[in-house]
């Protein structure tokens, strides 16, 4: 009973911690302007995800380590640290796009301007990452982010013509009056924001501090091949709320007000609470995981102590390098940035760093020396092997596309 | 030599000022075409949260903040057209284009005012004037294309 209730509760906090801010503004900005006609890239990306996130827990539940140590150790520093280096750049400005993204959201609840609220998001986000146990930040923000089911709800409750809409999103086209770039810009986002590096460390990282073993590893697939597809439904549900209200209209998605706008039309104002309850849910839980994943990647790199499951003193460094990326996040706000600019910014980033840190994970789990007989099979490397190749196309795409369509206007 | 094209780099900037020209009057029309797009998606969703208001189905915090936010999208597009130099025989797309939002700023800001005081008669009115101007900037937007 114990264990069934702890798959369960895995599963559910996959789901609900599967969308963060990138998703969020995304898959608004993209069913605004494309319909459903780039829907094709979302399983895409989860599959991605769940690949190389299967990889990453199967390694940390066999080796007991995580995978910034095991790339050092395996690939050398050098490698090591350009892993290091393009995973940390994206993982902090998604950082910043999520602290400032809970500001958004708060400001959006109480009509108190964005820029008092980041010192106190900044400090509160810190004060968790410090006090608060590992298992509680994911379970409690995993489980509220369930609440952006609303956006589900509210497809339902638009009665649009499922025909119409199932054949958009199964016939990928770009019948949107959109040039053909910024279609392709629009799909690499997509594709970023669904396979963000940080959700893979942090997942791997959270295995060895809930010292996942070879026994974990039933769980861990669970987690991942239910809990990220539904999480990803919700991302598709978002994407579906904005084509169906807004993208009628001529609204283009430029601020978080308006990516809740269809579920208001939709459900009143119950359904805008819950909206922003998902919406604080997601980006402070997903604030929690970047912050954390800030601290894990430099520790794990430099072989410092780390975790949460030691006392703060013990792993001093860990803490501090969490602390030293929640003070420039917030400092880097307050130079008034547009969060939903960095979000857009940083979902492209993302997909231009993918192959650095995908790469490496699909040599570990081919590593039997690590693995023994958990090494990858058949199956996993044939999709991680198509996996890195989309990858590296999605990343050499990335920044000419962001030039030519001058970030996708 | 990477410093004096440097300099010279820094004294074009200087001469041309904040103003950034149109390469000819096609690309000024693109310009133009694309501020009246933005500035239609702004109206439409003041437009959207004034109905919401009006109907009661939407926070009034969530209303103010979302009207805000397009009041001042506005105020950036009609600065960033307005910083474009028109090239000659331009002068009827920019003053149209000026026109409309203009037009859109005061309906917006009026809207936020109206969304402040949950001043219902007032947002009937509104909601009918942003409708108007949503259907003038397609017009303009079709035009342009």
């Amino acid at each position: 009973m114990k264990r069934v209730f702890a798959l369960m509760l895995g599963v559910l906090t996959a789901i609900g911690g599967f969308v963060d801010i990138g998703d969020l503004v995304t898959n608004a900005v993209v069913g605004s302007r494309f319909g459903l006609g780039l829907a094709w890239v979302l399983p895409v990306g989860v599959l991605g995800i769940c690949v190389f996130a299967e990889m990453s827990g199967r390694i940390a539940a066999v080796s007991g380590r995580a995978t910034f140590d095991l790339v050092r150790e395996r690939l050398g520093p050098r490698v090591g640290l350009v892993n290091l280096v393009a995973s940390m750049a994206v993982t902090f400005l998604t950082f910043i796009a999520e602290i400032g993204g809970i500001s958004l959201a708060l400001e959006l609840a109480t009509s108190v301007n964005e820029f008092f609220w980041v010192p106190v998001v900044g400090a509160t986000v810190w004060l968790v990452l410090w006090r608060a146990s590992f298992s509680l930040i994911e379970n409690t923000f995993g489980l509220l982010g369930l609440t952006l089911i609303v956006f589900a709800v509210a497809v339902w409750r638009l009665h649009p013509d499922w025909s119409a809409l199932v054949h958009e999103a199964s016939h990928p086209a770009n019948t949107h009056g959109e040039g053909l770039p910024t279609y392709f810009y629009y799909a690499v986002a997509l594709f970023g924001a669904a396979m963000t590096p940080y959700e893979v460390f942090f997942f791997s990282s959270g295995g060895v501090e809930e010292r996942w073993t070879e026994k974990d590893i039933g769980t861990m697939r669970a987690n991942v091949f239910v809990g990220f597809p539904l999480g990803g439904i919700l991302s598709l549900a978002i994407a579906a709320t904005a084509a169906l209200v807004l993208k009628p209209l001529d609204i283009s998605v430029e601020t978080l007000g308006q990516v809740g706008l269809p579920v208001g039309v939709a459900l009143g104002k119950i359904g805008l609470v819950v909206v922003l309850v998902g919406f604080f849910a997601a980006t402070f839980g997903a604030a929690c995981e970047t912050g954390l994943s800030t601290g894990y990647s430099f520790a794990q790199y430099f072989g410092w102590q780390w975790g949460k499951y030691v006392r703060p003193r013990q792993a001093a460094r860990f803490h501090l390098v969490v602390l030293l990326a929640t003070i420039v996040a917030v400092a880097t706000l307050l130079t008034t940035v547009d969060p939903i600019k960095v979000t857009e910014y940083s979902v492209v980033f993302s997909a231009l760093a993918l192959p650095l840190t995908y790469f490496p994970i699909l040599v570990l789990a081919n590593d039997p020396d690590y693995m023994g007989e958990h090494v990858n099979g058949r199956m996993a490397n044939a999709l991680g092997t198509v996996y890195l190749v989309v990858v590296v196309v999605a990343a050499a795409a990335a920044l000419p596309l962001m030039f030519i369509t001058k970030a996708g206007q | 030599m990477i410093s004096r094209a440097a300099a010279v780099l820094a004294a074009l900037l200087v001469l041309t000022g904040c103003v950034s020209p149109a390469l000819g009057n096609g690309s000024y029309r693109g310009k133009g075409q694309a501020s009246v797009q933005a500035a239609l998606s702004e109206v439409e969703t003041a437009a959207l949260v004034v109905e919401q208001l009006r109907r009661d189905r939407i926070p009034k915090a969530y209303a103010d903040e979302t009207v805000s936010a397009s009041e001042q999208a506005i105020g950036s597009i009609s600065e960033s057209f307005g910083s474009v130099q028109p090239p000659p025989q331009s002068d009827q797309v920019h003053d149209e284009v000026t026109a409309l939002l203009d037009d859109a700023d005061s309906a917006i800001s009026a809207a936020r005012i109206a969304v402040r005081r949950v001043d219902r008669p007032r947002l009937g009115e509104l909601l009918e004037q942003l409708h108007q101007l949503a259907d003038r900037l397609r017009d303009a937007e079709s035009r342009l294309s």
